[in-house]
């Protein structure tokens, strides 16, 4: 193979490795239990609001500015229990226990 | 100078000619006299939507200076008024039709801070300047006091009711000017477009040097109090970032006359240098007539949102009735179609969205009804380690469950989010009102939404949950579980429950015995459990040859299978319900070496499994790490600790009508063990929590006792022994 061609082929390697890392890592969409969100929260802005008579308070400042809606904290799964065992094995060509 | 004034009128309706009063509570006082006390107040639909005139009255009858700041008929009217005189807890607006709206500007004397105003989906600064011109403005607009953040009094972060971009914004201010003199301002604008205004006139912005706060304008201010108002757009979608460093829309610097800084030109305004009108709640909106009037605080609660989901959250409607008659009958209307009765109701809502509730109040003929607008949006930090947390979402879809119309079945149209966290929710003895509604009222519904294996677990969720307080009924959703599957496997499983059903809760051993053998004719693992149940059955009946056989008959069957494969013990009960079961094989124990140190490894490894599980609160995980242990080591119920384990988790079920049987028999059968002091312990704490005649067990105890004279558990038999009669004949 020549020097020039080498060099594509590389290149090539390279950058299909490059996106494979990107798309394999990071957004868990591969993950098991993933669902993947109603097409509406993606495209749809929210509705307009509501024309009508209001009779509830502001409940404006709740929180401090701005904060975002957090996500929430799941369960954390069981954890299996820790065994630490040794097992002994007679060796007898050794001569040892 | 004195704000107030006096009214007199007749009785406690101070203003005669005004038909509604709205009570306000006074909170957080206001840091100068001039800044007031500012109130956000619903239309209520009585204001046909106009500019309201407004009187605000202290308790004892004098008059505060009042002025409407913006006011739309959607979000009702924003109010600020002079701080009264004393300390009064509350005052009185009282609401004049047809009355002369009276709109804040400077020469009131009010010095209002800092309230921002917003209107989501614009980004110009005609939508800001619009804002700016007070009074009536657009439906969607909405006010509110603005923080600021804590090292940056004077700042807009974003849209304080969490709608996301665009917006556009206008904040009025005052800032406490400490001396006289020149001031150098310097406003930072992160995003979109932003103009700055002191007392009223627009300030040209240029570049001073490259130094921190370097951008700005020079003011000359006298001492005191002065008008400080911002401009702003917030462009792009999405919501706004919350991060101390880049988040945020703009913030305020300056520097004051002589003040010395070190390598910048300005620093950010503190928060003693800026006036912040008071706040006040609403406690009621009355009538002249007494007639009640509906008006609600709307209050957000838990989100539940995992990943890419639809988020959910409770919001808590409360109507504001403190002047309401006692028969006074409140209802909810929500755009589902369901009406909530009670005073204080709750509703699950997907987030970020927009929506309205109808509330009713009915007094004798009297009705009033106005819609509630909500925004979905919390942040309430929410964690399902949380059992209250995990409650507050079942409950909240129960009771919603309840009134929402049955055609179409709203269970139908719910997207992955409300499953999910059903299914996130679902634990070992919880969830039993939720999921009686779901398979009761929507069970046709469930079964076309949902995967067979995700229909399955939750079908043996709901019967786990049934079982010890509701075994007729729990035989009843068996036999309707199996005439609705044409699954063998799953209605061998079903037919193995009914026999557990009979043997355990309903007392009936021939039908059990009956049942297991049937089973016990396959050659499966629903087959294998039913010969372990057949030894179970032996050793209550007295005949531990019989048991013993039974269970070493399995155990050579399972340890030549296991050495060809690992053990299966499945993942947690939620996630096998997430993925419809497809990780029930993903989680399995150690392969052990096919000798005799490796199955006794194996047999430590599935105990501690279960005992883990147990002490950590995963009950089905634990019973089903209990079948795992059971169908690989059913002697373990004779030589080990299996019975201990298994009576632990049903304990702490508090289903002593399954943890007393076998312990029973493990204590009367089993002549001698390292597990029987621990096992005769356990049985009577079962008989005593459960409330049954401790008589019943004396005999037992009694054996054990003799047996195990020299053990320290011995005089904790004999204090039993001692407190209990023997049996009557």
């Amino acid at each position: 193979m020549n020097p020039a061609t080498s060099k594509k082929v590389m290149s090539a390697a390279l950058a299909t490795t490059l996106c494979t890392g990107t798309l394999i890592a990071g957004d868990g969409t591969g993950e098991a239990g993933f669902v993947a969100p109603p097409r509406e929260m993606i495209q749809k802005k929210p509705p307009a609001p509501p024309r009508v008579a209001s009779s509830a308070e502001t409940t404006g400042s709740c929180c401090c500015p701005a904060a975002p809606m957090s996500r929430t904290e799941a369960k954390k799964p069981p954890q299996p229990p820790v065994l630490l065992i040794k097992i002994r094995e007679d060796n007898p060509g050794s001569g040892k226990n | 100078m004195s704000w107030a004034s006096l009214v007199h009128a007749a009785g406690d309706w101070q203003v005669a000619d005004a038909p509604l009063r709205f009570k306000l509570e006074l909170l957080q006082k206001p840091t100068h006299a001039s800044a007031g006390y500012f109130a956000s107040l619903p239309d209520g639909g009585v204001l046909r939507g106009g500019k309201p005139a407004t009187t605000v009255v202290t308790e004892d009858g004098k008059v505060l200076p009042s002025y409407v700041l913006w006011q739309n008929v959607e979000n009702g009217f924003a109010l600020v008024f002079a701080k009264p005189e004393g300390d009064p807890k509350s005052v009185s607006v009282y609401i004049q039709p047809g009355g002369a709206a009276r709109v804040w500007s400077p020469n009131t004397g009010l010095t209002p801070g800092s309230i921002l105003c917003t209107s989501p989906g614009r980004d110009t600064l005609a939508a800001a300047q619009a804002m700016a011109a007070l009074g009536r403005v657009e439906g969607s607009v909405h006010w509110g006091e603005n923080p600021g953040y804590s090292q940056a009094a004077f700042s807009i972060s974003g849209d304080l009711s969490g709608r996301p971009k665009p917006a556009a914004f206008y904040q009025i201010s005052h800032v406490d000017a400490p001396s006289a003199g020149e001031y150098w301002l310097a406003p930072s604008f992160h995003t979109g477009q932003g103009e700055l205004r002191v007392d009223g006139a627009k300030v040209e912005l240029k570049e001073k040097s490259k130094l921190w706060g370097g951008f700005g304008a020079s003011v000359k201010l006298a001492k005191g109090l002065h008008r400080v108002e911002v401009l702003q757009t917030a462009p792009g979608s999405g919501p706004y970032s919350s991060n101390n460093r880049w988040g945020g829309l703009m913030y305020l610097e300056w520097k004051t006359p002589n003040e010395p800084l070190k390598n910048i030109e300005a620093r950010a305004i503190k928060a003693s240098e800026m006036a912040r009108s008071g706040s006040c709640r609403l406690s009621a909106l009355e009538s002249r007539e007494g007639s009640p009037m509906a008006v609600a605080r709307v209050t957000p609660g838990l989100v539940y949102w995992f990943g890419n989901e639809e988020p959910l959250l409770i919001l808590e409607f409360s109507a504001l009735g403190a002047g309401y008659p006692a028969d006074a009958k409140v209802t909810w209307t929500f755009p589902e179609g369901g009406t909530l009765e009670g005073s204080r109701v709750k509703w699950l809502v997907p987030g970020f969205r927009e929506g309205r509730v109808k509330m009713t109040v009915q007094s004798g003929k009297a009705v009033s009804a106005a819609m509630i607008p909500y925004f979905g949006f919390s942040t309430q930090k929410t964690s399902l380690e949380r059992a209250d947390h995990r409650e507050a979402f079942r409950d909240t879809l129960a009771e919603m469950l309840s009134v929402l119309p049955r055609s179409p079945d709203p269970v139908a149209s719910w997207g992955d989010a409300w499953w999910n966290n059903i299914f996130r929710t679902v634990e070992g003895g919880e969830g039993e009102q939720l999921l009686r509604r779901l398979f009761g009222e929507h069970f046709e519904a469930i079964r076309k939404r949902l995967a067979p294996a995700q229909m399955a677990i939750l079908e043996d969720v709901f019967l786990d949950v049934t079982l010890r307080d509701h075994p007729e009924e729990n035989l009843e959703w068996l036999k309707k579980f199996f005439a609705n599957t044409q699954d063998a496997a799953r209605q061998n499983e079903l037919r193995f429950r009914e026999g557990e059903l009979y043997m355990y809760y309903l007392n009936d051993r021939k039908k059990a015995d009956f049942l297991f053998n049937g089973l016990a004719a396959a050659r499966s693992g629903v087959g294998e459990r039913a010969r372990i149940r057949l030894g179970d059955m032996a050793l209550l009946g007295g005949d531990l040859n019989k048991a013993t056989s039974f269970y070493a008959d399995v155990q050579n069957r399972a340890r030549a299978l296991r050495n060809t494969s690992g053990v299966a013990v499945g993942a947690s009960v939620t996630r096998q319900l997430l993925t419809g079961g497809t990780v029930n094989q993903a989680v399995a124990a150690p392969r052990a070496a096919p000798d005799l140190k490796g199955g006794a490894l194996q047999e430590v490894s599935l105990a501690e499994n279960v005992r883990t599980l147990t002490e950590g609160g995963f009950l089905l995980e634990a019973i089903q790490g209990l079948d795992a242990w059971e169908a690989e080591f059913p002697l373990s119920k004779i030589s080990g600790d299996f019975i201990l384990r298994e009576a632990a988790i049903y304990a702490k079920l508090k289903d002593w009508k399954h943890a007393r049987p076998m312990l029973e028999a493990y204590c009367r059968e089993i002549d001698s063990s390292s597990y029987l002091p621990e096992a005769v312990s356990t049985l009577i704490l079962c008989v005593q929590s459960s409330k049954a005649d401790p008589a019943s067990i004396r005999g037992i105890v009694e054996k054990v006792r003799d047996r195990l004279k020299f053990h320290p558990v011995a005089s904790q038999l004999d204090k039993f022994l001692s407190s209990t009669a023997p049996a009557s004949r």
